[in-house]
């Protein structure tokens, strides 16, 4: 299978800047992927991002080098507008990304810089709310939504362009606990309904690790560690760095110092209650 | 000479609050916070949180009821007044950036309370080192990244030294190494015996920093208590809408462990090994 | 008071005929009742057309805020009538100022039924259908958007400063605007800030994407909207003949008792 995201040596660097955002990103996503990347304030997750829709270069200015390749297309060679069409993109600010005065013309606004006919248009809106479980927000104004529905709604934005991957970069930033669970839900959720890649960019580990396929660990510009997140969070160097590891594999690894092991690392908590039973039990 | 602990810092007495004619955002809340304590307001959104908040430094007055910091009213003070005694950090520092200098922004507070020069110096240079932002005191505070805008934000506050502190979701956005800080922050400033306040809505910060918790649901205080008791009671959780710990979460799963034992990995960690046999009590 | 004349301009989203009428036919309505008010400046007519808009102010099911609004505005009714009352030549001195106040409002009536039952979206749509570019629209569209969040946050801003100790009240004028400097740095810098995060949002989502864009609400122009718009050309029409055909002057003459 070929990847659907190819990065050959990416760097980039800002208009004005000495350092470089990220250095030698090599990484490769396949297609139907739930992709975790994280790593401390500064790592250039977010640059990396912006990299995918072609934010960067076209909207950022800066030196690019090296390559990457989007669904077969080159982000250098292809304004962001192309690429919208392939990867859609949700930020951290769930305010400044709704532009319209109702959910719906939101939705419509992608589709109409398309050039869509109108009865695809209302055909979009329909399935994306449906899909989304937010047709009940359909004629609200941003301001009458809570910071969880404007995210849903923001992806709902997104999904109407039927792109093939999907990008967000810490959506829950702004969200208390129990929006941010429903928000993690909803992703994994259209993952597998429509098989689509998702990107996503997070801090909150303990519940965003059980969701997702692979996890690509940044520091400072560059992937210091990519992988599963069993194998991902038991590694030293993540401790090292500074992430809060999921507190679950913190009890994993207390349990190891004290000579007890568990099968596995839990990633949630019915994997750990599974684990501890087995053990108990013995 | 009247000891510390007889006048409570913060009272609030039987308040509510609504903007106009509207649904009532505070509904009788009675609330004793002592001097020197170090306290977390938990809530979903929409609880209330920052309209209490906003009731400590007069900046809203009660529509009935009243709040009294350090036994005076606040209906009868200006935000300036009560701002002196009760510094408020509020979430986003971009709202409140805006001078030429951190040096510059940190004063600013200062200034406005008329002290003199030579005062305003010596606290912006204590303030800076303190917070690791001394070697930037003649940026811009607009060339800062967003943590350390963050501390600019909390220098200014600090440094004019108020006995009473709120913050306002501090942890939002903040990664790990960065809530380690503010962690470090709270401590020092606990261990100079002021009052502490902070509102967030992260359950984790909480267990690591705060023995006592107020939750607050639909402009209600449900409870006050240890914040390992609350944390603990997850019918109490379920209710203002927050989601459980993890640890305690777990340990609810074990008959034979207690979750109010169990907030802390180790202590998790601990109860295993008891129940194996391994760890005599 | 001055926040009582902006609930008249505020759109309420009520089902109401005038409500669910294409906002070209509200335009042509305005026309029409700024020509008729201004071909004649007699008592008797500036009443009748006056009254005429309050009926569609109780279509519109929007009575209470017309009402504040005009309560809103009583200073500066106030300041219309007098000013005319006291410079007018004295034989039509009151007749006049009162007709010229009635001016005033009838003018202020049809803007403010205008504005608060047309729907935002279709406003914008109709611009278009008059031709005006997109972008315009847009930008028109993203200010109304736009203009609750700028006010929310220039509160947080407001409350934030005050909390360091800013006082806002002062008598010394220079001084007042001195102390607005830490209000406006970090609101105009946080605007700023939001302009590129809402460019980066329109780009992810492809505008630019093609000069040709499709649109999905559509204003048709149904019966009651030719019927309204048809109804607003036959009695501007029967005004101007009333008025400079027929020959129509003032019939009530009220005169201020002193020259």
């Amino acid at each position: 299978m070929n990847p659907i995201i190819e990065a050959l040596n990416l760097s980039f660097r800002y208009a004005g800047e000495e350092r470089w955002a990220i250095k030698s990103i090599n990484l490769k996503i396949y297609p139907g992927e739930f992709v975790l990347i994280t790593g401390p304030s500064g790592c250039g997750k977010t640059t990396l991002c912006r990299c995918f829709n072609g934010l960067i270069p076209h909207f950022y200015e800066g030196e690019l080098e090296g390559k990457l390749i989007v669904d077969g297309l080159d982000t250098v060679k292809n304004q962001t507008c192309k690429l919208a069409q392939r990867v859609g993109m949700v930020f951290q600010n769930p305010e400044n990304q709704l532009i319209m005065l109702s959910v719906e013309d939101e939705i419509a606004f992608g589709l109409e810089n398309l050039n869509l006919p109108r009865n695809i248009i209302k055909e979009r809106i329909n399935e994306v709310l449906s899909i989304l479980g937010i047709e009940h927000l359909r004629h609200k104004s941003p301001h009458e939504l809570s910071g969880g529905e404007q995210q849903k709604v923001a992806i709902a934005a997104c999904l109407a362009m039927r792109p093939k991957i999907l990008v967000l970069d810490e959506p829950t930033a702004h969200l208390d606990p129990l929006s941010s669970k429903a928000l993690f839900d909803v992703l994994y959720d259209i993952r597998n309904k429509l098989n689509i890649t998702i990107i996503l960019v997070e801090h909150r580990l303990d519940m965003a690790a059980s969701i997702v396929d692979k996890v690509i660990v940044m520091d400072k510009g560059q992937i210091v560690l990519q992988g599963r997140p069993r194998d991902v969070f038991i590694d030293p160097i993540v401790k090292a760095i500074g992430i809060g590891v999921p507190k679950l594999i913190l009890l994993y690894e207390d349990l190891l110092l004290n000579n007890i092991k568990l099968d596995f690392p839990p990633l949630n908590i019915d994997e750990a209650e599974l684990l501890l039973k087995k053990l108990l039990n013995r | 000479m009247i000891s510390k602990l007889s006048h409570p810092a913060i009272t609030f007495e039987d308040v509510w609050f609504s903007y106009s004619s509207s649904e009532p955002i505070l509904r009788g809340i009675n609330l004793h916070i002592n001097e020197g304590d170090v306290v977390a307001i938990l809530g979903e959104n929409g609880a209330g949180k920052t309209t209490l908040i906003k009731h400590l430094n007069g900046l809203l007055k009660p529509t009935q009821g009243n709040v009294y910091i350090y036994g005076e009213n606040t209906k009868s003070k200006s935000v300036a007044e009560l701002s002196r005694k009760v510094g408020v950090i509020f979430q986003n520092p971009d709202h409140q950036l805006f001078a030429e200098t951190v040096e510059e922004e940190v004063s600013f507070a200062l200034k406005n309370f008329n002290y003199p020069a030579h005062i305003v110096s010596l606290r912006v240079e204590k303030i800076l080192k303190m917070l690791d932002l001394w070697e930037y005191r003649k940026s811009s505070p607009f060339s800062l990244s967003g943590g350390e805008r963050k501390r600019v934000a909390i220098a200014s506050i600090l440094s004019y030294d108020p006995p009473i502190i709120v913050m306002d979701e501090p942890t939002v956005g903040q990664d790990y190494a960065q809530k380690q800080k503010l962690s470090e922050i709270i401590r020092l400033l606990q261990i100079q015996g002021k009052t502490i306040i902070v509102v967030t809505h992260d359950i984790e910060f909480v267990c690591e920093n705060f023995s006592k918790t107020i939750i607050l649901s639909k402009g209600n205080v449900l409870a006050y208590d240890f914040t390992r008791n609350i944390l603990t009671n997850f019918e109490l959780l379920l209710k203002a809408h927050l989601l459980p710990p993890q640890i305690p979460y777990l340990a609810s799963r074990f008959n034979s462990i207690s979750p109010k034992n169990v907030l802390y990995v180790w202590e998790m960690r601990n109860e295993i090994l008891r129940v194996m046999g391994r760890l005599t009590v | 008071m001055s926040l009582g004349i902006v609930q008249g301009f505020k759109f309420n989203r009520n089902n109401t005929i005038l409500h669910n009428l294409d906002p070209r036919a509200k335009l042509v309505y305005i026309l029409s009742v700024l020509t008729l008010s201004l071909i004649f400046s007699e008592l008797y007519p500036m009443l009748i057309l006056f009254l005429s808009t309050i009926p569609l102010v109780i279509i519109a099911r929007s009575l209470n805020e017309w009402l504040r609004s005009m309560k809103g505005s009583f200073m500066i009714i106030l300041m219309i009538f007098l000013l005319n009352y006291f410079l007018l030549p004295a034989e039509n001195a009151l007749s006049l100022s009162i007709s010229l106040t009635l001016r005033f409002l009838t003018i202020f009536s049809v803007f403010s039924i205008f504005f608060m039952t047309t729907y935002p979206e279709n406003l914008a749509i109709a611009l278009i259908k008059l031709k005006a570019p997109y972008d315009y629209t847009l930008t028109f569209t993203m200010a109304l958007r736009f203009i609750p969040t700028l006010a929310k946050e220039a509160q947080t801003i407001i409350d934030a400063q005050r909390s360091r100790g800013l006082e806002l009240e002062s008598r010394n004028f220079i001084i007042r605007i001195k102390r607005l400097t830490p209000i406006l740095i970090p609101l105009f810098i946080n605007s700023l800030r939001r302009a590129s995060q809402i460019a980066e949002a329109m780009e992810s989502r492809a505008f630019g994407y093609s000069n040709k864009r499709s649109y999905f609400h559509e204003l048709n122009f149904t019966l009651y909207d030719i019927l309204f718009t048809l109804s607003c050309i036959i009695l501007t029409s029967l005004g101007l003949y009333i008025k400079f055909y027929l020959g129509y002057s003032e019939t009530l003459v009220l005169a201020r008792p002193w020259p």
